[in-house]
């Protein structure tokens, strides 16, 4: 039952990816002012114009010349970036990799802080603790986060200047967009696991546990946290498509040559075979990433494989 | 006739609210023996759940507090157990059984997990063992192909399947006490028959005594052999089933049965207890029913009327408090 579903979510997850590239590939060469114009200087004669567009192959069917970026895309192959004319792909796993490290601490602080603020609340929730820690992470939720991230160089850079506002290279430098990314994210998150843990321990089925003879820790453990991790699987998947978008932001406030500042150069340059790469590249880590949330919360919750079954 | 099983000696459960103080349970006494059907029945609100769980051990305490009273099962006041002894007890010599099948069952783990989980609470085997336990014990509730119920989730069974899992979680470790909360409230009536039928049988068959809290009195008078009837946290009547309904004492019992809806027989409006059930802050003193009752009298709001035994019946309501003969219907 788990198999067929793990195997209809991957299909899935193919289909949409095919869409993708098809929707990138329109939207680049049906559009009005095709990339070769865009790449050359406008005093380009003709002749040269057309010589370049038979050499990238822009004078095949659309069709063709689909199927063609389909395939190379599928070895990873984006060609050259017009203005670094290094290959697009390892210009992508460059930034990539400083955006991955980033998401993957702040996620990591931002599930450590924000389950260990939630479950104490829910804890001892109504406390004044409680009340304490969920103005915090009202706060926490409604600070815009280029807004935070000024203040935390404002703070930890100019004013007591312990922490590298920008680059990559000086250590310290990822600590504050790490700071940046995790401590908003913490907060919805300490919001959401309270909230789900107060919801369960309050159902019928833990009085059964109890009822049985089950013991506080047992009860807590087995009965109610696989239950409130389900809504907070959900959450977390959501906040990990939120790290990867919140980087646009956030590396552009740090400059941070990351996936997300390749992202908006590409665009802003025009540097289309860099604009393909990044979408198709953007996009598969959102299909996997939720094809991952999926398969975790089927593996949770029994009674979302009936569902999506049928 | 030995010891009682259990015994409920003025039993009070108290709640502390930011509303004021609810008196759930307000002095409620009775005993069971071996082998015995009690019924509670009233009104919603009357403090049936609460008395079973303050049994159980499973009021939550704040905003609960067990203000006073004895519950004494085998002799032993377990009010005054530790918790670590209370949790031995708990679904091991004292099973439970709630009113929702829907929502008394964990919806992330299979039937089987949750009954060999109750098993192995209690009894020092390993798995395998356990788990061949929860198939006997869902076979022993007349569940057909329990292999393959074992492993069903709970959202893949009907509400009666359900309810004859959540027994046979409850009887796993053959207690000696099994407290139904409603158990057939939410089934149709058809598998309400059925499950009836079936807690009577495993009681013949392992002679557990059972306490059956419902607000039907249909259900009552099918399988309790004596019922209290209970109302605003107090009992207000106590007596054998076959003549309690036919011939109620208290006013109150009076009302209830008129309430009933008789199958068949067709009325031209149903009878409802005139007034509401008392707000549970603030109570007057005097009887509690007395703004709802047909025959009230002036000194019934004075002071609460005491008990009055007449033969193996009692009944708190003062037009009995005089007549000391036991020879009334
Ligand atoms: N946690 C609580 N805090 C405050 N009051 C409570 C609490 N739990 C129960 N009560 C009150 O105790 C009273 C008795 O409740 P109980 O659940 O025992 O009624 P019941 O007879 O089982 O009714 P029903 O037929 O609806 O199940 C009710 O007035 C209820 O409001
Ligand atoms: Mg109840």
């Amino acid at each position: 039952m788990m198999i067929k579903y793990i195997i209809s979510r991957i299909m899935q997850s193919i289909i949409v990816l095919i869409g993708v590239t098809l929707v990138t590939f329109i939207l680049v060469n049906v559009v009005p002012g095709d990339a070769v114009s865009l790449m050359l200087a406008k005093r380009t004669d003709q002749a040269t114009m057309d010589r370049i567009r038979h050499e990238l192959g822009f004078d095949r069917p659309y069709t063709e010349q689909y199927l063609r970026f389909l395939g190379n895309a599928v070895r990873g192959d984006f060609g050259n970036s017009y203005f670094e004319k290094t290959p697009v792909t390892e210009m992508i796993l460059r930034g990539l990799k400083y955006t991955v490290r980033i998401a993957l601490w702040a996620l990591l602080l931002a599930l450590a802080l924000g389950l260990g603020a939630g479950i104490v609340s829910a804890y001892f929730h109504n406390s004044l603790l409680d009340r304490v820690i969920m103005f915090f992470s009202t706060l926490g939720i409604s600070a815009p986060v280029f807004w935070l991230a000024l203040l935390f160089q404002i703070f930890f850079g100019l004013k007591l200047k312990v922490l590298p506002i920008s680059g990559v290279d000086k250590p310290g430098s990822f600590i504050l967009p790490v700071l940046t990314l995790g401590i908003t994210n913490a907060a919805s998150i300490a919001r959401i696991s309270r909230t789900s843990l107060l919801e369960i321990i309050s159902q019928d089925y833990i009085r059964t546990a109890k009822a049985k003879g089950a013991g506080e820790l047992r009860v807590v453990f087995k009965h109610v946290l696989k239950n409130a991790a389900i809504p907070i699987v959900t959450f977390a998947g959501l906040v990990v498509r939120g790290l990867l978008g919140g980087s646009m932001l956030v590396e552009t406030v740090f400059s941070i040559p990351g996936f997300g500042s390749l992202m908006v150069s590409s665009i802003l340059t025009r540097d289309i075979p860099l604009m393909q790469g990044c979408v198709v590249y953007g996009a598969t880590i959102f299909v996997l990433i939720n094809l991952l949330v999926d398969l975790a919360y089927s593996a949770l919750d029994p009674r979302v494989r009936l569902v999506k079954e049928t | 006739m030995g010891s009682p099983l259990l015994e409920v000696k003025n039993l009070k459960t108290y709640f502390r609210t930011e509303d004021g103080l609810v008196k759930a349970v307000d002095g409620v006494s009775f005993s069971l023996e071996k082998g015995e059907i009690l019924g509670i029945v009233g009104e919603s609100g009357s403090g049936k759940s609460i008395t079973a769980l303050t049994i159980m051990g499973l009021v939550q305490i704040p905003p609960g507090e067990i203000h006073g009273g004895e519950i004494l099962f085998k002799g032993r006041n377990i009010l005054a157990l530790r918790k670590s002894e209370m949790r031995k007890l708990r679904g091991n010599e004292i099973g439970m059984v709630f009113q929702e099948p829907m929502t008394a069952l964990n919806p992330v783990y299979t039937i089987g997990n949750q009954i060999a989980e109750a098993v192995m609470l209690h009894s020092d085997v390993d798995r395998k063992t356990a788990m061949k336990r929860a198939v006997e014990m869902l076979e022993r509730v007349q569940i057909p192909m329990a292999k393959d119920v074992f492993k069903r989730y709970p959202h893949e069974l009907s509400g009666g399947m359900r309810q004859r899992a959540m027994i046979a979680m409850a009887l796993c470790c053959n207690p000696e006490l099994l407290i139904c909360d409603e158990p057939t409230t939410a089934l149709d009536v058809t598998v309400q028959a059925q499950i009836l039928k079936l807690i009577d049988s495993l009681r013949k068959e392992t002679g557990m005594s059972v306490i059956m809290i419902t607000h039907d009195l249909a259900v009552v008078s099918e399988i309790a052999e004596r019922v209290i009837v209970m109302y605003a946290g107090k009992v207000l009547e106590e007596g054998p089933s076959s003549v309690i309904f036919d011939h109620p004492l208290h006013p109150y019992t009076e009302a209830l049965m008129k309430s009933k809806p008789v199958l068949g027989q067709k009325k031209e409006r149903l009878y409802s207890i005139r007034g509401m059930v008392p707000s549970p802050y603030n109570r007057p003193p005097g009887c509690l029913f007395e703004p709802r009752c047909d025959c009230s009298m002036k000194e019934c709001s004075q002071a609460e009327p005491a008990d009055v035994i007449i033969g193996n019946r009692r009944v708190k309501c003062i037009k009995y408090c005089d007549s000391k003969d036991g020879n009334r219907p």
